[in-house]
């Protein structure tokens, strides 16, 4: 009978691990771009209230004026994103301006949870739509 | 050489006495090597069975680490390594939000009975195997 106590064991723990970790990714990456969602006309975050400290998904609603944006995050949930003056946003690790982000763009942004509801965003990367499209998400 | 005259070898080899071996001798050997290849089977089997674990809670971590948005995360603290300083504690605060926790927690308890598995349970089975061994003989003498 094989000896599985054998050092290869060691070898064949973390094989399995890498496997199974690298087929959860492409497994949950190949259902999110099968998965075409309709964003509803003005989503709101406060139906579902998440206040995460980080958010990546795409954009589905930009407000420029009220410094809002709403992100669909890859689970589904909607999360509102709050921008100021010192958040930093950037797209290719160069700055851009708020009304530079496009409804489609993937954002990845990093903050402090709200008072009622959404993320108060400290720094939000964002990768157009255009870039986004050809290369399938992360 | 007389054969009649005894040194001291001799002299010890009277004093030595002779102990015979001890009953079913066989018997014990055998049972244990049978019992030490029962042990084996079933820490390999458990092992395996571990192993099959460990790789469904891995794919589930790797969805985890999707859906949730940390592989995001990641991409987003290598390629802006410069902001950390400014909002270290947003960047800690999202690392602890974004992990998905339980499937980290599954996967760290596959590994542990993989290694409980395969090196502590066929010690403990042999161990075992010994004192109700000597627990039997105890209770057979009285």
């Amino acid at each position: 009978m094989f000896d599985i106590r054998s050092h290869l064991l060691w070898l064949v723990t973390p094989l399995v691990l890498v496997v199974g970790v690298f087929a959860g990714v492409t497994s949950a990456t190949t259902e999110e771009v099968a998965h075409v969602s309709t964003p509803p006309p003005r989503p709101t975050g406060e139906a579902t209230a998440p206040r995460p400290y980080t958010v990546a998904g795409r954009v589905v609603f930009v407000d420029v004026q009220a410094r809002t944006v709403i992100v669909q995050a890859r689970n589904g949930k909607f999360v509102d994103v709050f921008f100021a003056a010192n958040t930093t946003i950037r797209e290719n690790k160069k700055n851009i301006r708020p009304r530079d982000i496009g409804v489609g763009d993937r954002v990845v942004v990093v903050g402090k949870p709200h008072t009622r509801y959404g993320i108060d965003a400290a720094v939000m990367t964002v990768m157009p739509k255009s870039d986004s499209a050809n290369s399938p998400p992360k | 050489m007389s054969s009649d005259i005894r040194d001291e070898l001799d002299r010890l080899y009277e004093k030595i006495e002779w102990e015979n071996p001890r009953a079913n001798f066989t018997g014990r050997v055998v049972a244990r090597v049978r019992w030490a290849k029962r042990a084996q089977r079933v820490s390999t089997t458990v092992t395996l069975i571990a192993l099959a674990l460990l790789g469904v809670f891995g794919f589930a971590l790797g969805r985890g680490l999707t859906f949730s948005g940390a592989l995001d995360y990641f991409t987003l603290v290598v390629n802006n390594v410069d902001l950390i300083s400014s909002a270290a504690d947003d960047f800690i605060a999202a690392l602890g939000d974004v992990m998905p926790w339980t499937e980290i927690l599954a996967v760290t308890l596959s590994i542990a009975l993989i290694w409980t598995a395969s090196a502590l349970l066929p010690r403990w089975l042999v161990r075992y195997r010994s004192r109700h061994n000597e627990y039997s003989a105890n209770n057979y003498s009285q």
